[in-house]
């Protein structure tokens, strides 16, 4: 019993000890203005790693490449974002904690085709901006035929590459092609079709959530208890 | 419902799209920030140097004694009435049966964003974490509230009303060898779903699993018989059983008689039956009691109630002298190495072993066999048997340092409850933040469990508050629980020494491996929890 008791003791005096420093161990001091020059390109946050202290108001400036929708989880603060502009994103950091920044891309506005008719073909150039980017496309008319265009320098290919829209889906599914290159879309379907980059769910129609594969995590933001 | 033709390429162009390696880790965002390093370097060197204060502690006073102080419930005829009367319990267990349908409608019918469905908040967050809490700290709720026993139970009664003296089940004699192995697959493949399989998380995934896991549940305790089958095949009610050894409630038969029909041989090397739920239920006849008569103590065990419902120190349950065969060691150090790895998976030295998978694997591309998956699965299973490994490693230093009087693997059986401290800890310490963060969503959730936009309770619109903890509390927690987790293991180790060996100096020279096994153990809990986490 006095074993048991001297233990508890002493138990209870070292997460004491430990308790008074954790409260000693703050820094202390008063919010300040933080203001940070983000760069969004190529679904890649440079920097990506956002460090403020608790309460501390937070500026970030934003210059996308790209087209999409920022979240910062936890907060909940989202924020549309075009290519060539500069965002500013201002909060106060009252949360501790880590928080993950992710981006819903935005295709939509890099390339549409009118309707195709059967045996009508669609052009579209790789600019070299979208290095590095999958793109996803789908038919505005017939939305369950999709298929991706995966630009990579060193393992695209270039030129022009044919894909074939069929009732069953387009062929290849996947292509791989080099910034520069030019992909060729020809309505070998019984139906009209169209060539539209993006998602389904980005235009409205297909499934209501945007599911997983569109949000890409692409930083975080550490708020430090002060 | 989503399309193969549409799902499958939005999946294939999102993992791709993704620059870091996704994987499933149970469900539920985490906002916590890795313990800084001062907290875990004090942490570490607190749990060292208690660590020696409990041998030097022990090295006097020493304590062999089995048996520990206990309060029984249902000592007085008014409290016993009540907590074991029908009218308490038959609508507990018809409220668990009806969550289970609840959750299975809600999976099936409900919305299929998770974070607007009932069921994967539910099963992965209250439940998963929550009872697993509960049945640790407080008691072996699970054993009352098992929907699949109730549903047995039911279907039982209703047999009998038509059958008097027959019973439902076909009770077929489980085989010899079997133990606990089957409650091991059950368990490990729970842990997998858990920490492997992406798609966990999707409402209607998680319904197919309950249904089937109900299915084989119902069908094993139809053939073996409730008991045989919750007690050795029944994964979630084996491994809440080991957890709930720490917990302070207990219940016990003192009625020889109702063991010596028990088919477990639940009773421990002292001759106590605890903690078996089928003496306990079979003991309910009692052809003595009057409920008016005033409270005696009774001159002996077998004048008084032949049950008990009782309250005891934390802990010690996991000291007692039990027969440990290797199915339960088995067991135990599943749940150990799973829960570890539930840890160490989310950590940046994970993320390299998955990047290699993925560099030497191309190609494979589906939600369950990808190279992340793969790689996951691999470090799942290999887990409990590096473990194992380690563990009996350390086991042959203590038969060493005992010159061999007991051989490594029996010494291993003896003392492996004693780690269970350090994992429940562990595991405390790192889902407690994610159970008051992330679980306060079964608020708004309980007003609208299908998504369908209701509002039963008035809660829909409730916002989870995330700075509910700050995050120097959870730091001071995390290292503080884990710390004192440590001093239990290193305690509990000792107590069993105490009663295995004779010579008390063999007693202490056998811990010392056993101290830095713990030692090491609290270390590696500690570095994970200092880690970043890994989305």
């Amino acid at each position: 019993m006095n074993a048991r008791r001297a233990l508890l003791g002493l138990l209870v005096m070292a997460l004491g000890t430990m308790a008074i420093f954790a409260a000693a161990c703050g820094g202390g001091g008063e919010p300040e203005q933080r203001s940070f020059d983000l760069k969004l390109a190529d679904n890649v946050l440079q920097p990506d790693r956002i460090v403020v202290n608790h309460e501390d108001t937070v500026t970030l400036e934003i210059e996308a490449h790209q087209a999409g929708e920022l979240h910062l989880h936890g907060y909940d603060i989202t924020a549309d974002v075009e290519a060539s502009q500069v965002h500013e994103m201002e909060f106060v950091a009252s949360l501790e904690g880590r928080f993950i920044m992710t981006l819903h891309p935005e295709f939509a506005s890099l390339f549409q085709s009118g309707i195709l008719e059967i045996g009508e073909s669609f052009t579209y150039t790789i600019p070299d901006t979208m290095m590095g980017t999958h793109i996803p496309y789908h038919s505005h008319l017939q939305s369950e035929l999709t298929g991706s265009v995966m630009v990579s320098r060193e393992d695209g290919q270039e030129g022009t590459i044919e894909v074939r829209i069929t009732d069953e889906g387009m062929h290849p599914h996947m292509v791989s092609a080099a910034p520069g290159a030019t992909v060729r879309w020809t309505n070998e379907s019984s139906a009209l079709q169209t060539v539209h980059a993006g998602s389904p769910a980005e235009h409205g129609h297909g499934p209501e959530d945007t599911g997983p594969g569109d949000e890409i995590q692409i930083g975080v933001l550490e708020v430090h208890p002060r | 419902m989503i399309r193969p033709r549409v799902l499958i390429p939005l999946l294939l162009v999102g993992v791709a799209l993704l620059a870091q390696p996704v994987y499933a880790h149970g469900f539920g965002e985490r906002y916590d920030l890795p313990v800084p390093l001062g907290y875990y370097v004090v942490g570490a060197g607190v749990a060292v140097a208690l660590s020696f204060v409990v041998v030097g502690l022990f090295v006097r006073a020493g304590s062999g004694a089995s048996d520990y102080p206990r309060y029984n419930l249902l000592k007085h005829g008014p409290a016993r009435a009540i907590l074991t009367s029908p009218l308490l319990i038959v609508p507990i267990k018809l409220a668990s049966l009806f969550l289970l349908g609840l959750l299975i409608f809600a999976g099936f019918f409900g919305d299929t964003d998770p974070s607007d469905n009932l069921a994967p908040t539910f099963i992965w967050i209250i439940w998963w974490v929550g009872m697993g809490f509960f049945v640790a700290l407080v008691g072996n709720l699970w054993a009352l509230v098992n929907p699949w026993a109730a549903l047995y139970e039911g279907a039982e009664w209703l047999y009998r009303r038509f059958s008097p003296d027959g019973s439902l089940s076909l009770n077929e004699r489980y085989p010899e060898g079997w133990g606990m192995w089957p409650a091991a697959v059950t368990f490990f493949c729970f842990a997998w779903v858990e920490n492997v399989y992406s798609e966990n998380d999707l409402p209607a995934r998680i319904s197919v699993m309950v249904v089937a896991y109900s299915l084989l549940t119902l069908g094993g305790m139809v053939y073996f018989g409730k008991h045989t089958w919750l007690r050795n095949c029944e994964g979630f009610s084996v491994v809440f059983g080991f957890l709930s050894r720490f917990s302070p409630i207990e219940v016990r038969t003192v009625s020889p008689e109702v063991c010596a029909d028990c088919d477990d041989g639940c009773l421990d090397e002292d001759g106590r039956c605890i903690d078996c739920y089928q003496c306990f239920e079979a003991s309910a006849v009692e052809p003595w009691t009057d409920e008016d008569e005033p409270a005696r103590p009774p001159a002996s065990p077998q004048d008084g109630p032949p049950r008990e419902l009782s309250i005891r120190p934390y802990a010690v349950s996991l000291a007692r002298p039990e027969r440990v065969d290797s199915s339960m060691l088995a067991v135990v150090i599943l749940l150990l190495a799973t829960v570890t790895f539930d840890g160490f998976s989310a950590t940046s030295a994970w993320v390299h072993v998955q990047n290699f998978a993925a560099d030497v694997s191309p190609g494979l591309n589906n939600p369950i066999l990808n190279s992340v998956t793969i790689a996951n699965s691999l470090g799942l299973l290999l887990f409990p048997f590096v473990f194992y490994a380690v563990y009996l490693a350390f086991s042959h230093l203590m038969a060493r340092m005992v010159r061999n009087t007991m051989p490594a693997e029996a010494l291993a059986r003896v003392f492996v409850y004693s780690l269970i401290p350090i994992a429940l800890a562990y595991n405390i310490a790192h889902f407690l933040p994610l159970l008051l963060v992330s679980g306060q969503r079964i608020i708004p959730l309980a007003s609208d469990p299908f998504g369908w936009g209701w509002d039963l309770f008035g809660t829909a619109l409730y916002n989870i508050n995330i700075g509910v903890l700050g995050a120097r509390t959870v730091w001071f927690l995390s290292v503080a629980v884990i710390v004192v987790g440590h001093m239990v293991a290193v305690y509990l180790a000792h107590r069993i020494a105490m009663r295995t060996f004779d010579e008390r100096r063999m007693a202490i020279a056998s811990q010392y491996p056993m101290l830095l096994l713990m030692v090491l153990y609290t270390m590696v809990s500690l570095w994970i929890i200092g880690q970043p986490i890994v989305e």
